[in-house]
């Protein structure tokens, strides 16, 4: 599928590190990281707006550093649509098979399918600038679809919309990809939205790859220390590794002033020997709240302290707890059932070693 | 007077100063002069003769400018910088001297040859019209590139992402959208070659039924001292221009935004 060897791209200034990356076929892949970060250059380089100075793109094992953006069958959605204002939505939506001069009834048949599919059947002889926000990404989005790209790229194009338009227009995204069956890199810089839609991510900070993997190894193992605070996990702490077997370290952690067990599972790349100091990162979902559930075996470490804040999200609660004796503070999320049940006070939290991570203590 | 005050009455200034000059044109207004002179075989002729020779030199700008426009508005090549400099260059320099560059360009061996061997320039129709491209190509250029720095680039794109060539891009989006600013490019360039003088006062001189345009009429008649002539010719000059200005105006206030 989509394949690109050690892309390196400069615009102006900024220039981007050699990037690989590989998507599989129907593959939804999200380029996730911050404002800045190179995902929109990356994806001109893709489509071929931009020509990378090193490395090579490849599709469908097809090189195509020589073929020309409109031969490329790479549907493209821009952050700002797009939309031809002089064009109706019929007409924008056809463009791409008119342009080509196709004549074969299968694609209008495709194109009228996803007239359908979008819910534009009644606006199809409007003009953009008559639409709504959300009626205007649909448009984008079967427009892009509707010349049966080989590849579909989507440069943040949710960002200007309210949170439960975004949310609506995911879930129409994502039954459109699973029926057209089309292998997708989408940018963004919004979390939720990546792990909505995306089944890999691929993590872009300051114009470096982090990390790609699937959806659930990012945030519960992040491989960097840029990719832990980019996900917005401060529970990081530096470490020094005083034992090691098959599946796990044993941590001694000064800041928490105890000893961690954490699994092997990540980094395996990087042999981890005893004596190297490291970070160790907490994910302050899976800190049990030991007070709330007593029950819970599967705590190996337990830590005594004290909540000395909770703050209500709207969609959950967020507690400041500081262990007994330590300087620092450990981030501790939990859900809006828990929420009646805590208090400011004594507490105990647990750890488990399959919940926690550690990364290199310098950058790769 | 407050600020708000004097900034409005700056701008009622600019209206007055402009228009009692042209107000008191009426002084010199007389019915029967102004019908003789302006069904006058000369007058017709020079109206013609400008109208004729600014469309000329207008569409021949704008089949330049176009082009131009979008490869100043879209790429990055070298020299780029020093060519949208350049396009000032009819306004920096005095009309009279534009057309002394140009008849001193055709009396070098270049010049001479085109001349020979081409197309005669010098005291001519063809001369008129030069004199009228040189000035207004700049400022043709300029507009157009205006109404394409407003259209995102992002359409192109999309465009040839679809499957669109460059050119079929162009063709298809991009011209499509900038057509307003264009007409109105047209217009104003149109407008200008219609009053332009100096240039082509250099270059065809001032012949009486050849090469008498309409400023050059204006000309001619106040150097005869004919008062109430010249200002017949001068309001045909202005309700051609006030026309072209208003027409732009028109087309403005519908032009669509497509940021």
């Amino acid at each position: 599928m989509l394949r690109l060897d050690n892309v390196f791209v400069k615009a102006g200034d900024f220039s981007l590190s050699p990037v690989s990356l590989s998507m599989r076929k129907e593959e939804r892949h999200v380029l996730l990281g911050p404002s800045g970060s190179g995902k929109s250059t990356l994806l001109e380089a893709i489509i071929g707006f931009r020509r990378p100075h090193r490395g090579s793109v490849f599709l469908d094992g097809q090189e195509l550093s020589d073929i020309s953006v409109e031969n490329r069958g790479i549907g493209y959605v821009p952050q700002r649509l797009g939309l031809f204002p002089h064009l109706t939505v019929r007409q924008n939506i056809l463009y791409g098979i008119r342009i080509r001069r196709v004549k074969e009834s299968k694609y209008f048949e495709l194109a009228e399918r996803l007239i359908g599919e979008v819910g534009l059947g009644s606006l199809v002889s409007r003009y953009p600038e008559t639409l709504s926000g959300g009626e205007r990404q649909r448009v984008a989005l079967a427009r892009a679809l509707a010349s049966a790209p080989r590849l579909f790229l989507l440069d943040e194009p949710f960002s200007a919309l309210n949170e439960s338009l975004r949310r609506e227009l995911w879930i129409l995204l994502k039954k459109l990809l699973d029926h057209n069956k089309i292998p997708t890199l989408m940018v963004t810089h919004d979390l939720e939205e990546a792990f909505f839609l995306g089944e890999r991510i691929s993590v872009l900070i300051e114009g470096k790859m982090h990390q790609s993997d699937a959806k659930t190894v990012v945030y519960r193992k992040p491989a960097t220390v840029e990719v832990a605070r980019f996900l917005g996990i401060r529970n990081l702490f530096p470490a020094r590794i005083i034992d090691k077997d098959d599946s796990c370290l044993i941590l001694d952690c000064p800041a928490l002033k105890t000893r961690l067990p954490v699994n092997r599972s990540r980094n395996d790349h990087i042999i981890p020997e005893i004596g190297d100091e490291i970070i160790a990162g907490i994910l302050p979902e899976l800190v049990h709240l030991n007070h709330i559930n007593q029950s819970d075996a599967s705590s190996l470490v337990r830590l005594n302290g004290e909540v000395i804040d909770i703050i209500d999200t709207g969609r959950g609660i967020k507690l400041q707890f500081r262990p007994e004796g330590c300087d620092v503070v450990l981030d501790v999320s939990a859900g809006l059932r828990e929420a009646a049940l805590v208090n400011v006070g004594n507490a105990e939290v647990g750890l488990a070693a399959a919940n926690l991570f550690w990364v290199p203590k310098t950058k790769r | 007077m407050n600020f708000k005050n004097f900034t409005i009455a700056s701008a009622f200034f600019i209206f007055v100063f402009y228009g009692g000059l042209i107000a008191s044109l009426a002084y010199f207004m007389d019915g029967r002069i102004l019908l003789e002179t302006l069904f006058s075989g000369r007058t017709l002729f020079s109206i013609r003769l400008s109208i004729v020779a600014a469309t000329l030199a207008s569409i021949l700008a704008l089949v330049i400018a176009v082009p131009a426009a979008f490869a100043l508005s879209r790429n990055s090549f070298p020299g780029r910088m020093i060519v949208d400099t350049i396009l000032e260059f009819p306004i920096i320099v005095s009309p009279a001297a534009l057309g002394a560059i140009l008849l001193i360009f055709f009396n070098n061996p270049l010049g001479e040859w085109i001349q020979k061997n081409v197309m005669t320039f010098v005291f001519v129709f063809s001369g008129i019209v030069l004199a009228q491209f040189v000035t207004i190509l700049g400022i043709a250029t300029r507009l157009v590139k205006s109404t394409m720095d407003e259209i995102p680039a992002s359409y192109e794109q999309v465009a040839r992402s679809l499957g669109a060539t460059p050119a079929r891009a162009f063709i298809t989006i991009t011209l499509p959208l900038a057509r307003r600013g264009i007409i109105a490019a047209f217009i104003l360039s149109w407008a200008k070659a219609m009053g332009e003088f100096g240039a082509t006062i250099m270059i065809a001189g001032t012949m009486a039924m050849r090469t008498e345009t309409l400023p050059i009429a204006i000309y001619m008649r106040l150097a005869t001292a004919d008062i109430g002539g010249t200002v017949v010719l001068i309001v045909c000059l202005l309700l051609f221009g006030l026309g072209a200005l208003y027409s732009v105006r028109l087309i403005s206030s519908r032009l669509a935004k497509y940021a």
